[in-house]
């Protein structure tokens, strides 16, 4: 039982230097790639095109709804305390520094996540990687630099549309129901909308980024030789992708708001 | 599918511009409305107490925001100095003889904010200078000198009568509805509305009005039996007092013209005094059997009407009690489990 535990935990703690030090690797093989960039640019492109581009739809819609939903909720419950104004914060509490970064990651955990495991450890299983380092490409710049930027920078424009379509965009969907001044709105947004808020937003967006392409990533390196193991490691790559965030977001909210 | 392909960096390098517009135009904007870029003017103050100060508290002139507490500190000598700062487009307001005021809700609830009062100069006061307060003597002096533009201050007692009329006028309606209540329950206990309680209130008249026939009959007959009784004892009283002359009655006993001897050789007249007398008393006694078999017959009448003077008096405690459990004051009519009544006439007796 005891000899169990130690080997249980001695595993996880070499699985966790393991990816530590993959992730080291990646950001090493960033600094490269931005440095001679040429190589792998239209794999980084059209990884920003799957990732970012084709989500912003769901982005948006989810952004306006969400936003117009709070909106009118708040209109019509907060004045009744005395408190119409504080629909301002509230807004920007949930639209820029809490779900607008973890819809969005979540979002792409089930988009774009799930995609580049199963690329991966297709790759992997066609023995793709071999012919890679056979003809002299590092795949990890070729393969998981441009997915790595890719990822996380899509994360982080998602993030700003996501607020600018929840913020702004939702004001126009909310007029169908509750009118309320532009004016009064917009320099009511404006003015309690603070640059902490919006570096919160930013920097969940980056850390949120990095944790989804690199576990993707990872699970997609860990497949070996048969195309069943290409399904289990996209579950395992969702599950901790999804955990990892939700801990990080404890973590800076903690850090962030004490 | 095809065409995001083939265009594929166009439609990222616009995806990627689009976004940083978005958060540069949001950014500017935040500036505009926080005023990032405008210059401010910075003041300082001292009040008495730190109550009602907070940092970020909008400084305010004829309900205008001119500028905003920026530091409180607790100075040696135990007063409060506050640093504060004014927007550059307020900047010609600041004039010499300037004062703060902190103003507080009387009723504590909201109102309150730092007030700016300009002074009636022309003269500018210099950035970092100290401007009065009201708390202190040398504000006090400059609003007794007529140095400052003070507006007229609303009437705070007007106000609060203002929000309270609303509820007075409430009040008023359910006191209204209330003597209408009043009005109505009082129409029908002196019979001028119509309706079950009104029909039992004039039943119970009546009711009285036979006890009241009833009771005359019987202190008539009373009467005569008490004037009889009055005779009676009058004559008793006499021969008490005959009875009681010893003397007299041994002098009248042994006189030959006495009673004795008039008794022995009356002709019979004092047989017939008294047989008269003793016919007297038959008749009253007689008189006094029928007042008695009167009330014998009278009495199941009597018992009746009590009877009925008691359902009706339980039944009017049940009205009472159900108006004042009126549903606009109380819920319903408490059950009462009726008790029949023990007594019975003697008619009804078995023997």
């Amino acid at each position: 039982m005891l000899g169990k535990l130690g080997r249980w935990l001695i595993n996880h703690i070499k699985a966790l230097l393991y990816g530590l030090g993959f992730f080291f690797q990646i950001i090493k093989a960033t600094f490269g790639f931005i440095k001679n960039g040429r190589v792998g640019r239209k794999v980084l492109t059209m990884q920003i095109l799957f990732t970012g581009v084709q989500a912003l739809n769901n982005i948006s819609l989810i952004a306006v709804a969400l936003g117009a939903v709070i909106i009118i909720q708040g209109v019509g419950i907060l004045p009744q305390f005395g408190q119409g104004d504080l629909i301002y914060p509230i807004l920007i509490t949930i639209i820029t520094r809490e779900l607008g970064p973890m819809l969005c990651a979540f979002i792409i955990i089930a988009r774009s996540g799930t995609a580049i495991t199963t690329e991966i450890g297709s790759n992997v299983v066609n023995h793709e990687i071999e012919a890679y380092i056979a003809t002299g490409v590092n795949p990890l710049s070729y393969i998981a630099v441009p997915r790595f930027i890719g990822v996380t920078l899509s994360l982080l424009l998602l993030n700003f549309y996501f607020n600018f379509f929840g913020l702004i965009g939702s004001y126009f969907i909310t007029q169908f129901i509750y009118p309320i001044q532009a004016a009064e709105y917009f320099h009511k947004i404006l003015y309690n909308l603070h640059l902490d808020d919006i570096v919160s937003s930013i920097i969940k967006s980056l850390v949120f980024g990095v944790i989804i392409s690199v576990v993707s990533i990872y699970y997609g390196f860990q497949v070996e030789q048969s195309s069943t193991e290409i399904p289990q490691m996209t579950i395992k790559a969702v599950g901790t992708a999804f955990v990892l965030c939700i801990l990080a977001d404890a973590l800076i909210v903690l850090i962030y708001y004490t | 599918m095809k065409f995001q392909i083939r265009f594929a960096d166009q439609i990222v390098g616009l995806f990627i511009i689009l976004a940083m517009m978005s958060i540069v135009f949001i950014l500017v904007m935040m500036g505009i409305n926080q005023r990032w870029f405008a210059k401010d003017y910075k003041y300082t103050s001292s009040f008495k107490t730190g109550n009602g100060l907070s940092v970020g508290m909008p400084i305010k002139l004829k309900g205008f925001q001119i500028g905003s507490v920026d530091k409180i500190n607790l100075l040696a000598d135990n007063s409060v100095e506050i640093n504060f700062h004014i927007f550059d487009t307020y900047i010609e307001k600041v004039r010499k003889n300037s004062i703060l005021e902190l103003s507080i809700s009387p009723i504590g609830i909201g109102g309150g904010g730092m007030l700016f009062h300009p002074g009636k100069s022309t003269e500018l006061i210099p950035e970092l200078s100290s401007i009065p307060s009201t708390d202190f003597e040398e504000g006090k002096k400059l609003i007794a000198k007529e140095l400052v533009n003070i507006p007229p201050r609303d009437d705070t007692i007007v106000n609060i009568i203002n929000d309270i009329s609303p509820l007075l006028r409430s009040t008023n309606d359910t006191m209204e509805s209330l003597a209408l209540l009043l009005d109505t329950t009082t129409s029908t206990i002196t019979g001028e509305a119509e309706g079950p309680i009104a029909d039992i209130i004039e039943e119970v008249s009546i009711m009285i009005t036979m006890l009241s026939n009833s009771i005359t009959e019987a202190m008539t007959a009373a009467n005569t039996i008490l004037s009889d009784s009055t005779v009676i004892t009058g004559d008793m009283k006499v021969i008490t007092a005959r009875m009681k002359d010893t003397e007299g009655l041994l002098t009248h006993l042994l006189n030959p013209k006495g009673t004795i001897a008039k008794l022995l050789d009356d002709d019979n007249e004092l047989y017939i005094e008294l047989y008269a007398i003793i016919e007297e008393a038959a008749n009253t006694a007689a008189e006094l059997t029928s007042f008695v078999n009167y009330i014998n017959t009278t009495q199941p009448q009597i018992s009746e009407l009590l009877e009925g003077s008691r359902e009706a008096i339980v039944k009017g405690k049940d009205v009472l009690e159900g108006l004042s459990n009126n549903p606009l004051l109380r819920g319903g009519i408490t059950a009462v489990t009726e008790q029949p009544t023990t007594f019975k006439s003697y008619e009804e007796e078995e023997f």
